[in-house]
């Protein structure tokens, strides 16, 4: 287990140095256009430009330049807004906890509807509702976010006027966010965990538990579950980073006051620094949660903790 | 009074919206005490037959007529959560998968007994060391192992009957005829009665005082062991039991003339990095200083369980695999560095025929494939040849369009026989070729291989884990046990005295009358 | 077995109104010489836009780009997917090693941030929203065919043709491709659904299709502002674009189920 964990270690630390090297990159070298003037304004002269070039080491070696950057991002600097001549990460110090609260609300959303109408779906008797819950997820997962976002703004919001459309000022203002966030994530959970629930049910473990004695109820809840959660629970930690990053577009259509709606302004006033950091940061609490939900993973599955693969 | 009876029971199973009956009209009965075997092969309706006495058929399948009354009591209406575990036992087919992989195994355990100690108890009866065991998980264990406690777990409840659906499918000889040992000691001290159910009548004859013998879901015969084997009634029945006599009456006359070497291992060792994964089904089986010859025409059976480290030998003398250390001669030449000639004089032959021919080729495709590799003939000598090796393997000529999955196993394992005398080889590896055909096609297809061998002088390696098979084929026999030799000599010198203490595990654990 | 078929009806409703339907009501997408937030009558059957331009051409125009670029990301995808992970899958050990580790990189991006960094930089075009969704589409279609690679490499036949001595490239072009192609596509048809919703968002937030180009996600982030006066600004390209999006999921499950019965 131990092993297994320095391994996924070594990778996490491999992928986000990629990360930062396909970063730089595009921030440094295929942007188009000067930096220094994009920060100087068109008016500045040479040497005010030269002189910013020299600040910014723009004028050495491009490996050199890498170090600079990456010995930054470890200081925490993120680089300074072309347009409010701020620091990134105080920008997004500000519209992190919004963005967070938001994908939190999401979550949990996800794990209640999700696990419940998933169980239910298998369980039921009823044709039809297993049929609707199928479909409707189906339905759910075709959906682009923004979209569902802009529904459910136009009919609670605006034609019935029962929740605020945008902001982030009450309680309230949140659900509807959070609703549009998770939508597509429980449509998943129900599918994967109907999926799952129905793999297993021909494994042969089952029919021993029944020829044991168990009741039906035992043996969906005791055996049959606790397997099928495994794939589930792992979807549901790794969407948290997901949620993050999904959060972009929900807060576009609410006016949440988060990253995503940081983003979208930036990308309006060309404000690359801001672009590609916001984008780092998310890139990189992506990256964190699928390696930390690994490792949980692994406590949770016997068989990685031995050391196996588990594909 | 029979503690089981089964009365004109027909199972009806609904497949692809057509119905069939996979069980017809079936009546036995079930003494106290007395441990009964049901024998036939695969798709008889023995499983079926064990499911319906629990009342846990998969919804595909359902009881069509007939009753099943346990103590007189018709099963339709009992509360089968009270007669499952506690009266009827179940010992289910796999013992990988028949355990839940989430839970330790106290914990499934303890679902069957009511204290810690009965529990462990019940492990030290099925003769396992009850600490270690008692907190793994399955995957921890080795497939003996799980069955025997898939066994504790069976007779926790103290259940009057006891039903084994091929406890031993996966495992090993050695270890299966153990598990088989303990469920009829188990049996007898509890005076439990006991269906056990399989497919080779040698095993089940060993063990049970009465045999029923299954046949396209009709029992065809039943009576006791001695009835059965001395006045067989039914044609299944006779032909299962040829194959039982085959090894003993004849044995293959050796050649006695020396041959040239035509492959050689010298002092081969094949180690394998020790892997991350220790799944114990996918370890690879290491090889330690293995040196035997193989002369020209000359056939060596090559026998082992499973990871023993005969699949590694078929492919070193391929090539497939580099030795770690050791020489592998292939006609006096190191066979890492073969011309072109003489790879093209090696080929092989696998177990499952149909996963060997790719599926999106025609035959006429899959038979020409080695000659256009080699470059060999145009296309209209290789069409003839193509038509040539069809006929030697008794495959009508119409039949080269088609695609594989439209031919029979038996047919399949003709085709990829006819792809491997393409090149007129002289040496082919045949890798356990008969394991998954049944019983009377398994007797065709090595008297073909046999006759080919004859008619070209081809050299084969036969490997194999049955060692009942070998006589009829191989001129000598080589017997691996954990990477190494252990024995070898004729097959008559190895059956009838055999040095190694191994050997004669195997002999014993074959069936044979 | 209807849910087979039924995907492919959505894709062929919705390719057929948008490339017949134009020559019936043949309004210019970007002339704007109707009166803005008309509701849908006879003439605009979506009604009209805030700068008073036709939503049903608008509409039908964005379908024909989304589909177009859509496909085209996915070919460009497929085609490196498919080299990767057939080099990765086949040759194993170290080749193996470097490329899935740079797929690593790529797949650590959820696709549309990675797409959303790479149009900041490239040239605003519907060939660059192709090529930025294309750039980290490709990633997950390597993972996925170097499975089945994988998978049909442990088949007796390749092993026999191995033994044979059949040289890589006809092991990999007779043997391995034509066995595990299937997959591939299965996996492309879905990418197709996706690549449609990543260009829609990337159009969304402003990096996509530019004013006045007609696209779902352009006239999507308009109406965001005009839900109040002009809903049909929503519904009609949310519909094209579920349609869509589902058809070609619905096709890849179908697709999927065909192949493993």
């Amino acid at each position: 287990m131990l092993k297994f964990a320095f391994k996924r270690a070594a990778q996490t630390i491999f992928v986000l140095f990629g990360v930062s090297i396909i970063l730089f990159l595009v921030m440094y070298v295929v942007v188009p256009g000067d930096p220094a003037r994009a920060i100087a304004g068109k008016k500045a002269d040479k040497s005010t430009i030269k002189a910013i070039h020299n600040k910014l080491g723009l004028d050495k070696p491009l490996y050199q330049q890498y170090f600079t950057y990456t010995a930054n991002l470890a200081k925490g600097d993120l680089g300074t807004s072309y347009r409010y001549r701020r620091p990134v990460q105080e920008m997004l110090a500000e519209a992190m906890p919004a963005t967070f609260v938001l994908a939190l609300a999401a979550i949990i959303i996800e794990v209640i509807l999700g696990v419940l109408a998933g169980i239910y779906a298998y369980v039921t008797k009823i044709k039809f509702i297993d049929a609707a819950i199928t479909a409707g997820s189906a339905f759910l997962i075709s959906v682009p976010v923004f979209w569902l976002g802009m529904i459910l703004q136009y009919t609670f919001g605006i034609r019935l006027n029962l929740l605020p459309v945008s902001g982030n000022n009450y309680f309230t203002s949140l659900i509807l966010p959070a609703i549009t966030l998770s939508a597509i994530s429980v449509a998943v959970v129900i599918r994967i965990l109907k999926t799952s629930l129905k793999e297993n049910q021909n494994a042969d473990y089952l029919l021993v538990a029944r020829a044991k004695g168990l009741s039906e109820s035992q043996v969906l809840y005791k055996h049959q579950l606790k397997n099928a959660l495994i794939p589930t629970i792992t979807y549901i930690g790794m969407d948290f980073g997901a949620l993050m990053t999904g959060a972009v577009a929900t807060e576009i259509v609410f006016n949440w006051p988060g990253v995503g709606l940081l983003i979208r302004d930036a990308i309006l006033e060309r404000d690359i620094p801001v672009i590609i950091s916001s984008i780092l940061v998310l890139v990189v609490i992506y990256i964190l949660f699928n390696f930390l939900v690994d490792i949980a993973y692994g406590y949770l599955n016997p068989k990685v903790r031995a050391g196996e693969k588990v594909a | 009074m029979n503690i089981l009876e089964v009365n004109n029971l027909t199972i009806g199973i609904n497949q692809n919206g057509c119905q069939f009956e996979a069980i017809r009209d079936l009546s036995f009965g079930i003494a106290k005490a007395e441990v009964a075997g049901i024998v036939g092969q695969s798709g008889a309706g023995k499983t079926l037959t064990a499911l319906s006495i629990m009342r846990l058929l998969r919804k595909e399948a359902f009881i069509k007529k007939g009753q099943i009354l346990y103590k007189g009591a018709d099963l339709a209406t009992e509360d089968m959560a009270k007669i499952r575990g506690s009266q009827i036992g179940l010992v289910y087919q796999n013992p990988f998968t028949s355990l839940n992989p989430a839970y330790k195994i106290s914990s499934q355990l303890l679902e069957c007994t009511g204290s810690v100690k009965e529990a462990k108890e019940l492990l030290e009866l099925v003769g396992l060391k009850s600490e270690r065991i008692f907190d793994s998980y399955p995957h921890e264990l080795s497939g003996g192992q799980c069955q025997r406690v898939c066994i504790a777990m069976a007779i926790a409840k103290q259940p009057q009957l006891l039903i084994a659906d091929e406890p031993t499918t996966g495992l090993d000889v050695t270890i299966a005829a153990k598990i088989m040992e303990l469920l009829v000691g188990i049996a007898k001290d509890k005076k439990i009665s006991l269906i056990l159910i399989g497919h080779d009548l040698g095993i089940m004859a060993k063990y049970c005082h009465r045999l029923m013998v299954f046949y396209h879901g009709s029992l065809v015969e039943e009576g006791s062991v001695n009835d059965i084997l001395d006045k067989p009634k039914h044609s299944y029945t006779r032909k299962m039991i040829d194959c039982l006599k085959k090894p003993k009456s004849h044995y293959h006359p050796p050649t006695n003339h020396q041959l040239p070497a035509l492959l050689e291992f010298k002092q081969v060792v094949k180690k394998f990095p020790t892997r991350r994964r220790l799944f114990r089904h996918h370890t690879l089986e290491a090889v330690d200083n293995v040196s035997f010859k193989l002369n020209e025409q000359e056939t060596v059976g090559l026998v082992g369980e499973s990871g023993c480290g005969k699949s590694t030998l078929a492919n070193l003398s391929l090539g497939l695999l580099k030795p770690t250390s050791g020489d592998i001669l292939f006609q006096g030449q190191n066979i890492n560095g073969l011309s072109k000639e003489a790879k093209k004089q090696r080929q092989i032959i696998f177990q499952d025929p149909y996963s060997s021919l790719n599926p999106r080729m025609k035959i006429k495709k899959i038979i020409e494939e080695p000659l256009c590799i080699y470059k060999v003939g145009d296309k209209q000598a290789r069409t003839k040849r193509v038509n040539e090796l069809l006929e030697l393997v008794g495959i009508a000529q119409k039949d080269a369009e088609k695609y594989p999955h439209q031919f029979s196993t038996g047919q399949q394992q003709r085709i990829t026989i006819a792809r491997a005398l393409a090149l007129n080889p002289k040496l082919v590896v045949l890798d356990e070729p008969t394991s998954s055909l049944d019983t009377s096609i398994k007797a065709q297809i090595i008297n073909l291989l046999k006759e080919l061998g004859e008619r070209f002088k081809m050299s084969y390696l036969y490997i194999s884990h049955d060692l009942a098979m070998m006589p009829l084929i191989a001129d000598r026999i080589i017997v691996l046990y954990q990477g190494r030799i252990v024995e070898q000599g004729s097959a008559k010198d190895i059956f009838k005295n055999p040095k190694h203490s191994y050997t004669q595990l195997l002999i014993d654990s074959v069936p044979m009358l | 077995m209807l849910k087979r078929y039924l995907g492919l009806f959505l894709i062929a409703i919705v390719v057929i109104i948008s490339f017949l339907a134009p020559l019936i009501i043949k309004h210019n997408p970007l002339s704007q010489k109707f009166p803005s937030f008309k509701t849908p009558t006879i003439n605009h059957p979506f009604g009209t836009d805030e700068l008073g331009r036709d939503l049903f051409s608008r509409v039908v125009h964005g379908v024909r780009s989304s589909l177009v670029n859509a496909l085209f990301a996915v070919s460009l995808a497929l085609l490196a997917g498919l080299i990767v992970g057939m080099v990765s899958g086949y040759y194993g050990g170290f080749v193996d090693s470097v490329l899935m580790r740079i797929v690593d990189i790529f797949l650590a991006f959820p696709y549309i941030l990675g797409a959303i960094v790479l149009m900041v930089v490239l040239k605003q075009s519907s060939f660059s929203v192709s090529v930025a969704i294309a750039a980290f589409l490709w990633a997950s279609f390597a993972r996925l065919y170097r499975a089945s690679v994988l998978e049909v490499k442990e088949k007796d036949y390749v092993k026999a043709a191995i033994a044979m001595g059949a040289g890589d490239l006809r092991i990999m072009t007779r043997h391995i491709l034509p066995n595990s192609v299937a997959t591939l596509i299965v996996y492309a048809t879905l990418g197709v659904g996706s690549a449609i919703l990543a260009e829609a968002v990337l159009s969304f937030v402003g990096l996509g299709l530019q004013h006045p180009a007609p696209s779902l996600g352009l006239i999507l982030s308009d109406a965001v502002n005009y839900l109040d006066r002009a809903p049909q600004m929503m519904w009609f390209p949310g519909f094209f674009l579920i349609i869509l999006v589902l058809g070609f999921i619905m096709c890849g499950d179908g697709l999927n189920e065909y192949i493993r019965s």
